[in-house]
């Protein structure tokens, strides 16, 4: 897993990083790609980080008091 | 596992990077990416199935059917009674008042008795009502039988005691 390049040039920064998934994960995302939900597995990951970054940070770590703790440790 | 390469935003990449590391949630970025794309595939494959499933039971024509049967049952539902016309303040083209209504229908008739209920008022929860009894005994304004004086029987009987209170409801504006 690593950093290799920064896209200069675009709207949005994007990285280029690297992961390891489960091989029926992949083959999900195949299907979706198939089922015309996803255009491609990068918007798929996209996707599925924007979705679960948005309720870890809107709701779920504010309900498990993730930043409270972060304040009291300065 | 599978290796492979995505592109994602480094706003995204800064998110995550709060998340893992040292005191976060996820023991790395990739667990944290595999937990994402499962939560996702898992939303989108379930979605996906049943509205295959539902295409394939149910022809357009079928559901057509369905849908019209369920606005004339809608349609039969509604009770003339129930329903008012309010006028409404509205100008044409030229800026001259026109004569326009809104129709409304009565959900729900507002009740007065309802607050001498013992089972409790709607909307409040039981920690307000023991705060609204416990500054009513403060001022010494117990729930006795003198109370039972001012509660109405009827609706009827409701609109005569309290002219002022209306009755009804709409469900917008």
């Amino acid at each position: 897993m690593s950093e290799t390049k920064k896209m200069p040039g675009k709207k949005t920064q994007m990285a280029n990083i690297t992961i390891n998934i489960p091989k029926i994960y992949d083959r999900n995302i195949e299907k979706l790609k198939k089922l015309k939900i996803v255009p491609s597995r990068s918007e798929a990951v996209r996707l599925a980080l924007k979705e679960f970054l948005q309720r870890e940070y809107s709701r779920n770590l504010e309900i498990l008091g993730f930043f409270q703790e972060e304040e009291e440790s300065i | 596992m599978k290796i492979v390469t995505v592109n994602v935003p480094e706003s995204y990449v800064d998110a995550i990077a709060k998340l893992t590391g040292d005191g976060g949630l996820y023991p790395s970025r990739s667990e944290l990416i595999r937990n994402a794309v499962r939560e996702f595939l898992l939303k989108e494959l379930r979605l996906a199935k049943w509205l295959v499933a539902r295409t394939q039971e149910n022809d357009v024509e079928q559901e057509l059917e369905t849908w019209n049967k369920e606005t004339e049952k809608e349609l039969k539902e509604i009770d003339e009674k129930n329903l008012v016309r309010i006028p409404v303040d509205k100008k044409d083209e030229n800026n001259e008042p026109i004569r326009a209504f809104k129709t409304y229908k009565i959900v729900r008739r507002l009740d007065s008795s309802i607050t001498h209920d013992e089972e409790g008022i709607p909307g409040l929860s039981e920690e307000e009502i023991n705060e609204i009894k416990k500054q009513q005994q403060a001022l010494g304004l117990e729930y006795s039988a003198e109370t039972e004086k001012y509660k109405p029987t009827s609706i009827d009987h409701q609109r005569e005691m309290y002219p002022q209170t209306p009755d009804y409801k709409f469900i917008n504006e």
